[in-house]
């Protein structure tokens, strides 16, 4: 299944990691000291009604509800950013083989693991909930109840995503979804015009699971049950409904075929002026023609705004958007983007022209995309935020987006000379490289952009202009002598061959 | 609107070409001439080192070892310059799948340094290939026949001094095939030099004058190409595969 060694290696010592990591966050935040409860910090009394624990716990447990309700966001989300679910190979390669519909939907359950989004938020309230859910039971009782809400979420919200893609490829299926996410978006800008949000959180459904927490934790175990019990029915319920749906999904007609849009001609372009231009326009279209590139960008660009739009964030936390948006946006289609050009790339080697330049394109069409995509999440929290910037501000949020493009650019490229693979990027659930290869390309790069994000956050608190300077200027350094040395190894033939060999491969 | 380099002596000139992947050996010292306004075919089993010889000649891939010359150009040395003298239709794909045939026509265009008349060359093998009508869609939506004619109408564009055609025929209908023909006859007519690799014995014989067996990376045999024709050459033909 996984052919590469090293990237079986990889895998394996990611999922060594990934589980070592969630252990040690339960035991030394199960163990951490209790802080004071600060004069404005709330407690989880004020949420359900009861005497709550009077230190910090309360404050961090009085947030798991609001928490989990993002995690269930998500997992609604991420189905539907991926077109129903995680596929280990594409829809289009097993046309001729027999693999039934509960094996797909299983196949993508187990995947989701491999989505960094997912992992991040399951160590956050797994930590979260050790720390702030104490009592005689210890960690164990809370987090299995944890665990079973977040079963229910993401068998739901998959059930869910593949709906979604059943309706899409109805007759009116592209009109539905489009009005189904105008809805979503004006219901979002009336609860942030309003300032209902507040108000929404403290009322969310994910109180109950909190209760049960509290309850499993002092081991009522009567107490806990009912809720423990619809969550294991939800799971369980969602599970059979993501394989009914998800068949009568897979049923239907495919938006490829001979009427769907690959069949409507499209505009055509002036003669480009240059070399460049021409490679440039190329490649620009390959990215907005894609529907799977199309829809992450979507989610990508949404998510985070409508979030930031929300929350009303200090810009210390703005600093830290540009590195998730940036390495979201990366793993749409960076990490490949020579496969871009698909069998096309062997006919574009037997033009003549510089070979450089169809590097500088790709890197071109993967900045725009991801600096584009900071841009837009800049500003839409830029505009909520909690207070007007101050200079200090400026400089660390200007230098965390202006390195994390760069970074994140530069990474792309190498990866993109030195790990090509072969990606069509047509169908709904297509992916650049196979999952477990983005599961490692996307631990690599959150742990490089999150890391430089923290510097910058941590930076806005400092009245020293020079560190998000000379941070910036180190890490344009760092890019571009990477970039440098991708553009030597493009050079080589034989390197390059390989490359097309591989993007092109039938 | 012809190359800029003019081919001169033999076109297509290669001797003990070696193409080694790492412990296997695709092509073992292939000597192959092709001269102007001839068309030679390559045949034999898959894996025989047809579309690898193929490729070294379009500069796709560089020779391990040996000597490449395509319109009087050493391939190895000039890669870029080869390029300009030579048309190369690969055996699978070789489109940009999001793009569409006049925006590959236009990248070609301009890659290739043509004047204003390439927007009345192209047109005209649109038309005779039969694909005027999907000119402005993209090339995922297409069958397989009409990537493969319109992979044949890109080589042929720039009216090449070297002539590649990888598999043209491979699952093209007849009137298809019918234009790719009349491609290869217009190229010989005007001097180019054409290599068709392909399975399709009886359509080889039609398009050549000369065929030339590959096994194992090797020449096993090279005649006429009338000589592998009807059910005797197809006789022939079969034992020098084994």
């Amino acid at each position: 299944m996984v052919r590469s060694r090293r990237v079986r290696v990889g895998l394996a010592v990611l999922g060594a990691v990934s589980l070592a990591l969630i252990a040690l966050a339960v035991v030394a935040t199960a163990g951490a000291p209790l802080g004071r409860l600060s004069a404005s910090g709330l407690s989880t009394g004020d949420l359900l009604g009861s005497s709550g624990p009077a230190d910090r716990t309360g404050e961090i447990a009085a947030l798991l509800p609001s928490a989990m309700l993002a995690f269930g966001l998500f997992c609604i989300v991420a189905p539907l950013s991926a077109g129903g679910g995680l596929e280990l190979i594409p829809e289009a390669e097993l046309v001729a083989y027999p693999v039934r519909v509960p094996t797909l939907v299983r196949l993508s359950l187990v995947l989701t693991p491999l989505n960094i989004a997912w992992y991040i938020q399951v160590l956050v309230l797994v930590s979260a909930t050790a720390y702030a859910v104490r009592g005689p039971g210890g960690p164990v009782p809370p987090i299995g109840v944890l665990l079973v809400f977040m079963a229910a979420c993401t068998a739901l919200g998959q059930a869910l995503g593949w709906a979604l893609v059943g309706v899409r490829r109805s007759r009116r299926g592209r009109i539905t979804t489009w009005v189904l996410l105008a809805a979503v978006l004006a219901t979002a800008a009336w609860v942030v015009v309003t300032d209902r949000g507040g108000a929404l959180l403290d009322a969310a459904p994910t109180r109950t699971v909190l209760s049960a927490q509290l309850r499993a934790v002092a081991l009522d175990g009567g107490g806990a049950a009912p809720t423990v019990l619809v969550l294991l029915t939800a799971a369980f319920v969602g599970y059979l409904l993501t394989v009914r749906v998800a068949d009568w999904a897979l049923r239907r007609p495919a938006d490829l075929g001979i009427d769907g849009p690959l069949a409507r001609p499209v505009r055509r372009r002036a003669f480009p002026s240059s070399a460049a231009r021409a490679l440039h326009q190329v490649d620009r279209a390959s990215v907005w023609r894609s529907a799977p590139l199309r829809r992450g960008l979507l989610v990508l660009l949404v998510l985070p705004v409508a979030a930031a739009a929300v929350a009303s964030l200090p810009w210390s936390s703005i600093a830290l958007l540009p590195p998730l948006v940036a390495s979201g946006a990366a793993l749409l289609f960076g990490v490949n983007a020579l496969s871009l050009d698909g069998s096309g790339a062997l006919w574009i080697s037997t033009l003549p022209h510089d070979p450089v330049l169809v590097l500088t394109s790709k890197a071109r069409v993967v900045a725009e995309v991801v600096g584009g995509s900071v841009l837009l999440v800049l500003v839409g929290a830029g505009v909520r935020a909690n207070s007007a910037p101050d200079a200090q501000d400026l400089l660390c949020v200007v230098g965390a987006s202006i390195s994390c493009v760069a970074l994140v650019v530069a990474t792309c490229m190498r990866l993109s000379v030195t790990r090509p693979h072969r990606a069509e990027l047509r169908g709904p659930r297509d992916t650049p490289a196979p999952p477990g290869t983005m599961a490692i390309y996307s631990a690599r790069l959150a742990a490089v952009t999150t890391t430089v994000g923290l510097v910058f956050s941590v930076s806005t608190f400092t009245h020293e202009w020079a560190v998000p300077v000379l941070v910036t200027a180190g890490l344009l350094c760092w890019a571009t002598l990477s970039w440098l040395r991708t553009r030597r190894l493009w050079g080589e033939v034989t390197t390059r061959a390989h490359v097309v060999a591989t993007v092109a491969a039938g | 609107m012809s190359s800029a380099v003019v081919p001169s002596g033999v076109p297509v000139d290669v001797r003990g070409l070696v193409v080694t992947f790492g412990q296997v050996h695709a092509v073992e010292g292939l000597d192959l001439l092709v001269p102007a306004g001839g068309a030679v075919a390559l045949v034999g089993r898959n894996g025989a080192g047809k579309s690898t010889t193929l490729r070294v000649l379009g500069g796709v891939l560089p020779p391990t070892s040996g000597v490449v010359h395509v319109g009087g150009v050493d391939a190895a040395r000039e890669p870029r310059r080869a390029r300009e003298v030579v048309g190369y239709c690969p055996d699978v794909g070789g489109l940009i799948p999001r793009a569409t045939p006049w925006e590959h026509l236009q990248l070609a265009a301009r890659l290739r340094g043509m004047g204003p008349e390439w927007e009345g060359r192209a047109r005209d093998l649109l038309e005779r290939f039969d694909l005027a009508g999907a000119s402005d869609r993209v090339a995922s939506g297409f069958s397989h026949g009409m990537g493969r004619r319109l992979s044949v109408l890109l080589a042929a564009f720039h009216e090449p001094a070297v002539l590649l055609l990888d598999e043209p025929f491979d699952g093209v209908d007849p009137l298809g095939v019918e234009a790719t023909l009349e491609e290869i006859r217009r190229a010989r007519m005007r001097g180019a030099a054409v290599l068709v690799s392909t399975h399709l014995l009886e359509l080889a014989v039609q398009a050549c004058d000369e065929a030339v067996v590959l096994r194992a990376g090797s020449v096993v045999a090279a005649s006429p190409a009338s000589e592998l024709s009807g059910e005797a050459g197809a006789a022939r033909y079969r034992e020098l595969l084994t």
